[in-house]
């Protein structure tokens, strides 16, 4: 039997790997693949929690997660899209300024 | 240690170590296949929880169009020349941020042992798709209807963000 | 028997077992595929096609696939070697996964008497196995554009974003259409799907839209003529596969063929009754004869229509399959309450 403990453990240490890549990505896209992990941890942790209770709204959570993840990843690579255009870099060391 | 427990410690290690690639890969192309992987291994997880159907719509929206968009990004924008990460990794921002996550994991740990004797039921959960749908379409009902409004404006928002302006040069 | 009681024992191997059949189900069916792709399509252009190897050139698949595996293996030089050879295996994998919920036979369920009961098809009676065969489906854009990245030419990356645009374009009508039979089954379960076509008219008739949708979707899924365009042979080749060669390519092309055996599958099971059929035959040939009938009127198209255009291509999707998937999905009700007798909840 898996231990409530061992999988939310392991959601936490998936966070931290998550907010140590937004931390240091100097790539805006591995960023934004780092908050992907970060939401995926959340998730991880709702499901664990319905297994324990056996409480669908856990599920329901989750659901509701991976759809926000994915308006805004959709938005997110928009986003980095115009910044290859106008700055003709996605380092994020380099777009220090605001234009204009 | 039965089947499960070693099921479970197999995807955990994959996926952390996965995530680690993400974050610490040279190449950004490798970094987005370690994360496909990751949250494959998540979706593997969700089944061995006893909920296939959160698995398969982990798999499909995060794996079916996730992941396309961000290759997409991917590969439409100017890559660095890959210096090396880990000289990148080592620099001290990066070392203390490195410790900050490191204290954070330990210091969760630590106020989780707490729930150190529960156990996950072991049937899984019942979670066939039509008591998912009753409790989404009655208790979470203004929710759902919230996120079709806001998944709706952020295709149309995205689309519109990226479109060719009259005038553009590039 | 010493074996029988050895399997009787173990509950993964006898799944195992099952999956081996499966297997060998679906490499037959795609073996019968490839020869009626040839064999049909020469007729429709009034050719011959094989007829050299094997009587009526029916082993002129053993022969192509011999020549393929001894072929040299090569890698390009530019290519991301992990990523690049491990695409043709990983899509031969995600075919096969579909085609594990599809139900071929009730007869299997007698191999396991304590867990499932007669009338199961083992893999397929769970709840949300069509949510696993649109999962599958769901997954093949990014395997093409890794594919087309990793082979490290500009020609295939261009290539692999046409084919990706193309699946992720059509997957909504796929999607919607099958919604549609959801709605008029009232499950997600293959299985009872099939049961509720037992009691009624096979739903190609009761949802005559939604089989149109589905069968235009699943030709672009499966990047069939008329959407084969990433493989216009002018333009880029073969489109994100052209790097591919030797064995590679031979997994490639079987994977092509699985997906076909799934999709027509799924066509036979969601429309046409999957394995239901008079009794003397069973019901493993009920489901291969529609499977392969099916099959046959994807060759039948793509012997008569020509190639559409890229831009013609996402146009037809977005503009108007999106649209009719929608509208159809909402006058499904409908019709369940007509031919049916209930609404979409009751």
């Amino acid at each position: 039997m898996i231990s409530l403990f061992q999988v939310v453990l392991f959601s936490t240490v998936l966070f931290a790997i998550g907010l140590y890549g937004v931390l240091t990505s100097r790539n805006a896209v591995r960023m934004l693949m780092s908050i992907e992990i970060l939401l995926n941890s959340a998730n991880v942790n709702f499901a664990a929690y319905a297994a324990y209770t056996g409480l669908l709204q856990g599920i329901v959570a989750a659901i509701i997660g991976i759809a926000v993840a994915a308006a805004e990843s959709s938005i997110g690579i928009a986003v980095i899209l115009l910044l290859d255009k106008n700055f003709r870099t996605v380092d994020l060391d380099k777009i220090k300024e605001l234009k204009g | 240690m039965d089947l499960t427990q070693i099921t479970f410690y197999a995807i955990a290690i994959l996926a952390s170590v996965s995530a680690l690639g993400v974050v610490a890969s040279k190449d950004i192309v490798r970094a987005a296949s370690f994360l496909i992987v990751a949250l494959s291994m998540i979706a593997a997880l969700f089944a061995l929880l006893g909920s296939l159907f959160l698995s398969m719509v982990q798999l499909m929206i995060y794996g079916g169009a996730v992941i396309v968009v961000i290759l997409f990004g991917v590969m439409l924008t100017r890559r660095e020349e890959p210096k090396s990460r880990i000289r990148q990794l080592t620099r001290s921002e990066n070392l203390a941020y490195l410790g900050f996550s490191v204290l954070l994991v330990l210091t969760l740990a630590f106020l989780e042992y707490r729930i150190g004797g529960l156990y996950l039921r072991p049937e899984g959960i019942p979670a066939d798709s039509q008591a998912i749908g009753i409790v989404m379409y009655s208790q979470y009902r203004g929710v759902v209807i919230a996120l079709a409004g806001l998944v709706a404006t952020a295709g149309v928002g995205s689309i519109y963000l990226v479109k060719r302006k009259r005038g553009d040069s590039s | 028997m010493g074996l029988i009681a050895f399997l009787e024992s173990s509950l993964v191997l006898r799944l195992l077992l099952v999956a081996a059949g499966v297997f060998i189900v679906a490499s037959i069916g795609a073996l019968i595929e490839i020869y009626i792709e040839r064999k049909f399509w020469a007729r429709i252009m009034s050719r011959l096609g094989p007829t050299e190897v094997g009587r009526y050139g029916t082993l002129q698949l053993f022969a192509d696939a011999i020549k393929f595996v001894g072929k040299e293996d090569f890698t390009p030089v530019a290519a991301d070697v992990p990523v690049y050879t491990l695409v043709p295996a990983l899509s031969v994998a995600f075919s096969f996964v579909p085609l594990l919920v599809i139900p071929f036979d009730y007869t299997v369920a007698s191999l396991f008497p304590q867990r499932f009961s007669p009338g199961d098809f083992v893999f397929s009676n769970f709840d949300p196995s069509l949510l696993v065969l649109l999962a599958f489906f769901a997954l093949q854009p990014v395997l093409v554009l890794l594919g087309g990245w990793a082979s490290g030419s500009k020609y295939t990356l261009i290539g692999g974003f046409r084919s990706a645009a193309q699946m992720i374009s059509y997957e909504i009508p796929l999607v919607l259409s099958l919604l549609s039979v959801v709605v008029l089954t009232r499950t997600l379960n293959l299985q009872e799907m099939i049961a509720v076509q037992s009691n009624s008219l096979p739903f190609v008739l009761l949802d005559f839209p939604a089989f149109l949708l589905f069968l235009v979707a699943i030709l672009a899924e499966l990047e069939r003529t008329p959407f084969d365009l990433t493989e216009a042979d002018e333009e880029l080749v073969s489109g994100w596969i052209t790097e591919y060669g030797g064995t590679k390519f031979l997994l490639l092309y079987l994977a092509s063929y699985l997906k076909a055996f799934a999709g027509a599958a799924i066509l036979a099971t969601l429309f046409f009754g999957g394995w239901l059929g008079p009794s003397p035959v069973p019901p493993l040939a009920w489901f291969f004869l529609k499977t392969i009938v099916i099959f046959t009127l994807f060759v039948w198209i793509r012997a008569s229509y020509a190639r559409v255009r890229v831009d013609q291509m996402l146009n037809l999707g977005w503009k108007y399959l999106v649209p009719l998937s929608v509208l159809w999905l909402l006058l499904t009700p409908f019709a369940a309450s007509v031919f049916l007798g209930h609404g979409v909840l009751g």
